[in-house]
């Protein structure tokens, strides 16, 4: 089985690395998409996300997971959600409609 | 004699197949609790979610906004169980590999704590639920506040008490789990502000008969006391009941009630204008209201 490996920066700064059975960009958008057994882990905080398939917009500074979305922390786990909004670094995950506004 | 024909590849498949099966089926489970967060200890859960923000504010520290009909904040080690419709607060590292409740504001609170009964060697729980429309918690002070028609109720089926309290607004400061010694109820002190009305429910056992005791009183603010064992009206106080201390109804601009280890009233204080009172335990056999 192949396996894809990648990393993902925010200002330069590696935040996060994933690995995925695929993965494809769109230059025209600078998204990159990556499905298939998704692991992709963060830097600070040390989280891993789990998902079926994860959309990074740079442009956004937003991951969109979906697929049976589970975090996993060193002290707590979080879902399995149906579809998630992370930042890059998943410093902030949110559902679609709650994501990143205050309260 | 039936045999079992199944080639090895064949019994690897089957198991296979039972194993995803079964996590399917916990999977399905937990995408219907609706699991926001629970730590590797079980001892925080936060459920029901309908919409959710985390944000991570480093050292371990989390704000949580959440959102659910209701959404459900298990709390084992304080036997704590909230529901509320709206949470915006903080979770922290605890000890272990456990998150703890810092901090909440709640629109919609409905909170249940259990805790020892106060029923001597009993192993027992009793039972306290908070109410009110909204309110903030905070776990450092152990303070909750509550307002808009806010509703506390306390019952002790092992020790036999019970209490019902509604008011405008409260502040409540809770024992921490388990109870210190002496402690009866989950709340150490409160100030309810009016108009109040609580009921107080015992049985006073007296020449081997439990009788039972009820006492309602109502005034414009309430302050009680565990550590005191005292519950304190102000304003426009009118106090009723069948309990043998009360011995008539009162009527005063401050009455202070004092109760024994058994929560049974064992004195009551009445001052102000106009004052109505007969106060004082009664000789045995005298007639009870």
């Amino acid at each position: 089985m192949s396996v894809v490996k990648g990393t993902i920066f925010r200002e330069g700064v590696e935040t996060a690395t994933f690995t995925a059975r695929q993965a494809s960009a769109a230059f025209g958008t600078n998204r990159l998409e990556i499905a298939g057994g998704i692991e992709l882990t963060s830097k600070e905080p040390k989280l891993t996300l789990r998902a079926g398939k994860v959309v990074w917009d740079p442009e956004l500074d937003r991951i969109e997971a979906s697929g049976t979305v589970t975090i996993e922390a060193e002290r707590y786990s979080m879902g399995p959600f149906d579809r998630v909004y992370a930042s890059p670094n998943l410093d902030e995950i949110g559902s679609p409609e709650m994501f990143r506004k205050t309260p | 004699m039936t045999r079992n024909r199944q080639t090895p590849l064949a019994r690897r498949l089957a198991a296979a197949a039972f194993i995803a099966l079964g996590v399917a089926a916990l999977v399905s489970a937990q995408q219907a609790k609706r699991i926001l967060l629970v730590d590797k200890e079980s001892n925080v859960e936060i459920v029901g979610y309908s919409g959710f923000n985390i944000k991570y504010l480093g050292k371990g520290r989390s704000s949580v906004t959440a959102t659910g009909k209701p959404l459900v904040v298990n709390w084992t080690t304080q036997e704590m169980n909230l529901k509320t419709s709206r949470f915006v607060g903080t979770v922290a590292q605890g000890e272990g590999r456990s998150l703890e409740l810092e901090s909440a504001t709640l629109t919609g609170v409905d909170m249940l704590l259990k805790r020892a009964s106060a029923a001597a060697g009993s192993t027992a729980k009793q039972e306290l639920v908070m109410t009110g429309e909204s309110g903030t918690y905070t776990a450092s002070t152990s303070t909750l506040k509550l307002l808009g028609g806010i509703k506390i109720e306390r019952k002790d089926p092992a020790a036999e008490q019970s209490m019902t309290l509604t008011g405008a607004s409260a502040t409540i400061i809770l024992y921490p789990n388990p109870l210190p010694k002496g402690a009866r109820s989950a709340m150490k002190s409160g100030e309810v502000a009016g108009p109040v009305r609580i009921e107080v429910n015992s049985v006073r056992v007296e020449e081997g008969k439990k009788l039972a005791s009820k006492i309602v009183a109502t005034g414009n603010r309430l302050d009680l006391s565990d550590p005191d064992s005292t519950m304190t009206l102000t304003g426009n106080v009118r106090i009723t009941g069948n309990d043998p201390a009360l011995m008539g109804d009162v009527t005063a601009n401050k009455v202070t009630m004092k109760f024994d280890a058994k929560g049974n009233l064992e004195e009551i204080d009445a001052v102000g204008e106009p004052t109505n009172a007969k106060l004082g335990i009664p000789p045995k056999g005298a007639a009870r209201r």
